[in-house]
């Protein structure tokens, strides 16, 4: 066994989960749907990062415009799905808010389907190794891991810290007295929406920068909603705690036991852990919408 | 002999004029064009379109013109099924295509319940074309217990000395017949230690999957895995510092794949083996019409899809040759089970099948690429492979 | 001379004409793929087996509030006693239907017990975890019984009778349609779906009233459970294999999009909706078509683009409020 590999493949991973766990989360604590497309959306900003850091040239330039047209894409899909479901959708029931983003992440595929064919290719990067305590580790992982950081860092400080952040806490507390008490309700869903889109799309991209990127890589996503559940669904800490755990069991199980279970083992420690603890890591008796 | 190339080009012209007018011999292809499969094996449509057209440019066979209805069938097993039923209102004679085995045994119950044939092309297909072979399932493809079997020769080959290979493979039950297989023969060709990883179908970040393989201190690694992963996997085995040998199973992956997967893994020897030429190469004469076409139709590069593609065409049209004028789907199945083509060039062995036999036996070449010149080169002699391999059909 | 009847005195509709009228158009409905034959009569039956199961999750998740992911493990369940029981004992579809049942009956009641303290989101994450522990050990099975090739199943006879054409399968199909409503509708109507109904609704009120969380979602998992196992029997003896690889995540989710867009509690949505997913591919790829796109194309995902786009319109009651709204413009207009 390599331990110190292991440890910063499971940290990045683990990262990759948590950005997407808070997209699922901002999402889910202020409008109750869960966002099923997450993984979709993500591997669409990983297709548009691809091609233009392609187009435009190897190294920080291309790095550089790739992201921002990702991001921009990413945003673009979250403008969309705000204005279908809380400006169209109205005052929908939470269960067909979930299956509309379902419906949505079909629409997607068959966008990345009909734009780039199903193609399997790679991000550009070219990154090296570095050794440390004598053993090789690649530096792909510790990239991940400060990109990573960096996006959780900047969404915790904004949550707690800019009037978004706040603003979002009190939509998610209460929607009707964030209302009444004078919050822009209608600007601030949009820009939630609009994250939490922007979130899945780096959660993508950094998740193709560990694989490939592909249209099958979209399963990541349901990774994020595990992890989002894990955590309690409505907390953004426990979210991250989730994924770091889930991250956790998956290559311990492949390490010591069967990679073949990894998937499923986290998922049944998961369900132990809801009969303990039926609300998840966050602890919060919420009342959570049945269906 | 001017007047024999006049009279052959009148003729021909003629044929070919009479061809246009005459009821096509109809065939449904079922492909995934834009499902979760589709990057991977669309292509081998492309190579069967490719040996399709040719035929029909020579005026077609017995003067009619074969005519192929493609439906997209997502890798689904309900759409495969709904096609299959739509199809067989289509007087189609078969049923064709069929890259990804999970929705195979679905469209054989169905098409055999309506008396259609089906011959599953490139790549993966599922053991019912193996002797006893069931009535209306024809194969062209790879059969995962036999070239899993394979696999186990060719690391010998490689790794003379070698005692330890694992085989990666996914949750899929292909994969872990093929990891089973090749296990086996890996065992009965020297290796004293074996071992299966197999992952989840949804895997992508296989780190932690390298750093169990490389704890193994394997001699030969060797996989039956999908393009989605390969990609993934190759640059994590090189990014750990593997050094050792890599042997890929062809099973839709594509040399430019796996070129550029091991790009920035200078030390990682890699080998594929393929039953079909993995790059446009080869002597023999489908080999060079397939090229011929291919530059025609502008194909930027040949991988083993096309030559798999050209493949199926040939052992379709002989079948229909065989079939006769009056061909009907009882008669096609028959003159399937009679079928004997030279895919000269493309794969070393004939396709052939009989009555109890519709797979035959198959051949596979062994590749070797080198980092520097970044191409692939055939290593050593096609290795045969009967339809009775040792993981045998129950 | 003018006279205008007051609305009270104006004779009602004879209250047989509404039920008489149901009749004749449900008759119509089972007579028309019958009397059309070959391509859409198949659909016919896949629709109705799609249906059968639909209801059950209709039920589970809208009726009970329990939010599922398990619908694709349970009907892999009686898939695979099917084809496990055809194959190693040589039994047939009757005894496969009770065996599954009540494999889906034992099974419901395992997943409702583990799930016990949770609902919704958790709810189905408890599912989410049964269905990858189902889905690894039928490809276990399939591996080691059948070698990766799946379970083939011959035409089924039920008592007596070969159900080997495809009018056969319909009548059969309608019979189970029939079956599983009827005693779905009945359900739902009695104590036990009230009991349901009211957990959904006030949890803490339903406790507070007597009634034992336990017993009641017990008994809708696996009441469900077994018809949806059963179902999957059905379902293989129809499609003819039987492969692990058929039974993915996605299939619950698709059942999942089917209850919403059929209105989750709705048995008859269930089935009208069943049969939308069902065929709301064959318009796409027709109009497609008319434009060139077709499976050969780069752009053949376009399907895909356009099935989400009307599932996202039909999901918010697009075509409610399209109507809603030319009504508006048109009242706005006169005015």
């Amino acid at each position: 066994m390599l331990p110190i590999s292991l440890i910063v493949s499971t940290a990045s991973i683990g990262i990759v989960y948590a950005v997407l766990a808070l997209a699922v989360v901002f999402i889910y604590r202020t409008s109750r749907v869960l966002l099923f497309c997450v993984g979709e959306i993500g591997m669409l900003s990983a297709y548009v990062l691809r091609d233009v850091w392609v187009w435009v040239g190897p190294g920080l330039g291309g790095f550089a415009a790739g992201a921002a047209a990702a991001i921009a894409a990413a945003a673009v899909v979250g403008l969309i799905l705000y204005t279908v479901i809380e400006r169209f959708g109205g005052h929908h029931n939470h269960f067909v808010g979930t299956i509309v983003t379902v419906a949505f992440s079909i629409f997607l595929l068959g966008v990345l389907s009909a734009g780039w064919g199903g193609e399997i290719s790679r991000l550009p990067i070219r990154l090296g190794f570095t050794t440390v305590l004598g053993q090789r580790v690649p530096l792909l992982g510790p990239a991940v891991i400060a990109v990573g950081v960096v996006v959780l860092a900047t969404v915790g400080l904004a949550l707690s810290w800019s009037d978004f952040g706040i603003d979002s806490q009190a939509l998610a507390d209460n929607r009707r007295l964030a209302q009444l008490r004078g919050i822009p309700v209608e600007r601030r869903l949009q820009a939630i929406w609009i994250s939490a889109a922007v979130m899945s799309g780096i959660g993508g991209c950094l998740s193709a920068a560990v694989s490939s990127v592909s249209i099958e890589g979209a399963v990541v996503g349901l990774s994020g909603i595990v992890a989002a559940i894990i955590g309690g669904l409505t907390s953004p800490l426990g979210a991250i705690i989730g994924a770091i755990l889930l991250a956790l069991g998956e290559n311990v199980t492949t390490s010591l036991f069967d990679a073949r279970y990894s998937h499923v083992v986290p998922v049944l420690f998961l369900v132990a852990l809801l009969i303990v603890r039926p609300s998840g890591l966050s602890g919060r008796a919420e009342s959570i919408a049945r269906v | 002999m001017l007047r024999k190339l006049g009279l052959s080009l009148l003729f021909g012209g003629a044929i070919a004029a009479n061809a246009v007018a005459a009821e096509p011999y109809k065939f449904g292809y079922l492909v995934d064009a834009s499902g979760p499969m589709q990057g991977t094996f669309k292509a081998t449509l492309d190579g069967f379109q490719l040996y399709i057209d040719q035929i029909n440019k020579k005026g077609g066979v017995n003067g009619r013109p074969i005519d192929v209805q493609v439906r997209d069938i997502q890798s689904d097993t309900q759409r495969s099924v709904n096609a299959v039923q739509e199809l067989a209102t289509t007087d189609a004679l078969a049923i064709l295509g069929l890259a990804v085995s999970n929705t195979h045994a679905a469209v054989y119950s169905a098409a055999e319940k309506l008396g259609l044939p089906v011959v599953a092309g490139y790549p993966a297909n599922i053991p019912l074309a193996l002797p006893p072979a069931t009535p209306n399932a024809f194969a062209t493809g790879l059969i995962f217990s036999v070239t899993g079997e394979v696999a186990g020769k060719l690391a010998h080959t490689i790794v003379p000395s070698g005692k330890t290979l694992v085989c990666l493979g996914f949750e899929s039950p292909g994969s872990l017949l093929a990891c089973e297989a090749a296990t086996k023969s890996a065992q009965a060709n020297g290796f004293t230690k074996t071992e299966s990883i197999i992952v989840p179908l949804t895997q992508r970040d296989f780190r932690s999957v390298v750093d169990k393989v490389l704890a193994l201190k394997p001699d030969v690694v060797t996989d039956c895995f999908g393009r989605g992963h390969v990609v993934s996997l190759l640059p994590a085995l090189g990014a750990a510092g593997y050094d050792g040998v890599y042997l890929n199973m062809e099973s839709g992956i594509g040399i430019d794949a796996l070129r550029e997967a091991v790009k920035d893994s200078p030390d990682l020897k890699l080998y594929t083996y393929s039953r079909y030429i993995v790059n446009g190469e080869g002597e023999g004469e489908q080999a060079k019409a397939l090229r011929d076409a291919a530059k025609q139709a502008g194909t930027k590069e040949l991988l083993t899809y096309h030559a798999a593609g050209w493949a199926l065409g040939q052992v379709v049209v002989d079948a229909v040759k065989r079939c006769g004028p009056t061909c009907n789907k009882q008669s096609y199945t028959a003159a399937l089970e009679k079928v004997d083509v030279d895919p000269s060039g493309l794969s070393g062995a004939p396709i052939k099948f009989s009555p109890t036999d519709h797979y035959g036996a198959s051949a596979y070449r062994l590749y070797k690429f080198d980092h520097a010149t970044k191409a692939f080169s055939a290593v050593g002699d096609w290795v045969q492979a009967t339809s009775t391999p040792v993981v045998a059909k129950k | 001379m003018s006279h205008s009847i007051p609305l009270a005195a104006a004779a009602p509709l004879p209250d047989l004409a509404r039920p008489a009228a149901l009749a004749v158009a449900v008759a119509a409905v089972i007579a028309i793929p019958a009397i059309v034959g070959g391509f859409p009569l198949q659909l016919a039956v896949t629709g109705g087996l799609m249906a059968a199961a639909a209801m059950t999750l209709t039920v589970l998740t809208g009726t009970a509030g329990l939010l599922s992911l398990a619908q694709g493990a349970f009907l892999s369940v009686g898939a695979f006693t099917a084809g496990v029981l055809a194959t190693s004992f040589g039994l047939g579809i009757l005894p496969a239907l009770l065996i599954a049942a009540f494999f889906g009956l034992i099974l419901g009641g395992g997943v409702a017990l583990l799930t016990l303290r949770v609902s919704g989101i958790y709810l189905a994450v408890g599912t989410f975890a049964f269905h990858h522990v189902v889905e690894i050990l039928t490809g276990d099975i399939e591996v080691k019984l059948t070698q990766a090739t799946g379970f083939i199943l011959t035409h089924p006879v039920l008592f007596g009778l070969t159900v080997d054409t495809p009018l056969k399968w319909w009548g059969l199909t309608v019979g189970v349609i029939a079956l599983v409503f009827v005693a779905l509708n009945f359900l739902r109507r009695s104590h036990i779906g009230r009991e349901w109904t009211f957990l959904r609704e006030d949890p803490s009120a339903a406790a507070a009233l007597g009634i034992s969380l336990l017993r009641s979602r017990a008994t809708v998992f696996m009441l469900t459970s077994s018809i949806t196992a059963a179902v999957g029997v059905l379902s293989a003896y129809q499609l003819g294999n039987v492969q692990a690889g058929n039974y993915s995540i996605h299939i619950a989710i698709a059942y999942l999009t089917i209850v919403a867009l059929g209105r989750a509690g709705s048995l008859i949505g269930a089935i009208i909706a069943s049969y939308v997913i069902l065929l709301l591919p064959i318009p796409i790829e027709a109009t497609l078509g008319l434009f060139g796109v077709d499976a050969t194309s780069h752009i053949a995902g376009i399907e895909n683009v356009l099935l989400g786009s009307i599932l996202v319109f039909s999901l918010l009651n697009g075509p409610d409020r399209v109507l809603a709204l030319i009504k508006g413009r048109l009242r706005h207009g006169r005015g």
